[in-house]
């Protein structure tokens, strides 16, 4: 019965934690679970899990190089830290669920940028120079939203780890030269992955299968009586490494989990007798996530969210499929004027 | 609104959400899901759900097929421009396709409920617990 396989998580890796840092990196065995489950976790984090992201920039002085138009582009490409948003998603309003007319401190967080150069060497603007004072945002917004700096991951051969993430310096929007000045409001926004890319929590989401490789214990036996001599070459097939090969005692796998499946060790064998001699199959129930941020969300938050959100969606897809059917009435959702008091208990209501 | 907008306010009277997202607000006039019935075929019914994709589609098809009085079940996305699900299911005639449905969703919903969230959560937190106290441990090597 599919009630009784819940999806259970393990946490296989996890990026460098230390020195007070969010991790960017996690990497997640799901167990007991099926591809579409695995993938619609996937896809919920590129499409629906909410972030913060420059939405709208008011220009009041630009004399810097760079237009205007790309300037407000490579602003709403800046992640924005937005941790408040993962416990409660309610904590900021989509602009489209908001009453206000024109932006309030309810559904935007308000940034400003001034900078002016006063030396020959080019001033470079960076996003360290956003300041986002206490007039305009609410003091809910909590942590406040800040330009994430950039931390590259850095895969270790060799070594099944990231390294620790290595900061390559703040977001440079544009450059100045002497007397030239850069003045603008930065208005962001909750939004999700369908409307902007900006909005993607994830800059890297897979999912892999989990390799099933199994010996054949009767070819191995009549392989290590026949012909032992090819067990060496046999485990030197593998590019990864998967199969250990002692002297005397056969060939054994001691590393499932690296299998690529490039199929080396079941096509062109040197010898006929080694056919059959493994198995390597896809686990139709356990699947590897890994995840990658851009700084917005923590991994952990971005599934705690996908999860929420498949959750509720699926109750309110069932609800409305009850009303259309005339079997409930449509109680559960909540006068217009009442949930305007009552802003921060909506997270139910995504 | 007879208010004059100014050009702030005009960059925000877009719509753009509309096509994806549900306004929370007024749910009441918004129809997420719709039932057709076959007139072809007495058990068989095509559900449209609107402004959602394959990431629900995949899973309510594996469900229904999990139901041994459905001899159908299948999903599409008609355009990836419309914002459109369509779920055709067909029953052997002791279930009704919208009963089947129901409890398709019913257990997609329990899929992904609190303890699936807990479990997540129990699980991230035992490896930050695992971490620290290797990290304790090699600390204790350096100082000594
Ligand atoms: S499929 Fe490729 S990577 Fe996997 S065990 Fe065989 S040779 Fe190794
Ligand atoms: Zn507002």
């Amino acid at each position: 019965m599919p009630g009784e396989n819940t999806t259970t998580f393990q946490i296989e890796q996890l990026g460098d934690t230390t020195n007070g840092q969010p991790n960017n990196y996690m990497s997640i065995r799901l167990k007991n679970t099926s591809l579409a489950v695995a993938s619609a976790i996937r896809r919920t984090i590129l499409a629906d899990v909410p972030t913060l992201a420059v939405d709208d920039v008011i220009i009041q002085e630009n004399t810097s190089p760079i237009d205007d138009e790309i300037l407000a582009l490579r602003l709403g490409l800046i992640p924005l830290a937005s941790g408040a948003l993962a416990d409660n998603m309610n904590r900021l309003k989509f602009t489209w669920d908001c009453d206000c007319s024109s932006g309030c401190e309810k559904c935007r967080y308000i940034f400003t940028v001034d900078q002016e150069s006063n030396t020959l060497e080019p001033l470079s603007v960076t996003q360290d120079h956003f300041q986002s004072g206490d007039a305009g945002n609410s003091p809910d917004i909590d942590p406040k939203p800040f330009p994430v700096a950039p931390r590259v991951l850095r895969w270790r051969e060799g070594v099944d780890c990231h390294e620790p993430a290595v900061s390559e310096g703040p977001i440079v929007i544009t450059k100045l030269g002497k007397k030239q000045r850069l003045k603008l409001t930065c208005y962001a926004r909750k939004g999700t992955g369908k409307l902007h890319a900006k909005w993607i929590p994830a800059s890297n989401i897979a999912l892999r299968r989990v390799p099933v490789i199994k010996l054949n214990p009767e070819t191995l036996t009549d392989v290590v009586r026949q012909c032992p001599e090819q067990l060496e070459a046999y485990a030197e097939l593998c590019p990864r490494d998967v199969f250990t090969c002692s002297i005397g005692e056969g060939i054994e796998v001691t590393d499932e989990a690296a299998c690529i499946f490039c199929m080396n060790c079941l096509a062109d064998l040197p010898d006929a007798r080694l056919n059959n001699l493994v198995s390597v199959d896809m686990s139709t129930t356990e699947f590897i996530l890994d995840i990658e941020g851009t700084g917005a969300l923590t991994p952990d938050q971005m599934v705690q969210m996908a999860i929420r959100i498949m959750h509720e969606k699926t109750n309110a897809i069932k609800t409305d499929l009850l009303v259309r059917l005339g079997r409930q009435e449509r109680h559960d959702s909540p006068d217009p004027d009442e949930m305007n008091d009552y802003g921060d208990g909506l997270d139910e209501a995504w | 609104m007879s208010m004059q907008k100014t050009n702030i306010e005009h960059s925000l009277d877009y719509d753009r959400q509309d096509i994806y997202v549900y306004p929370v607000d007024n749910l009441d006039y918004e129809v997420l899901v719709e039932m057709n019935k076959s007139e072809k075929h007495t058990h068989m019914a095509m559900f449209r759900f609107f402004k959602e994709d394959s990431t629900i589609g995949c899973i309510i098809r594996d469900l229904l097929l999990e139901n041994p009085h459905i001899t159908f079940a299948g999903y599409r996305v008609p355009h990836p421009l419309q914002p459109e699900l369509q779920v055709q299911v067909q029953t052997d005639g002791s279930i009704s396709p919208e009963d089947a449905m129901i409890e398709a969703l019913e257990d997609m919903a329990q899929m992904f409920n609190e303890n699936v969230e807990s479990q997540f959560a129990a699980a991230y937190d035992q490896k930050m617990e695992d971490l620290r106290k290797s990290a304790v441990t090699h600390v204790g090597d350096v100082d000594m």
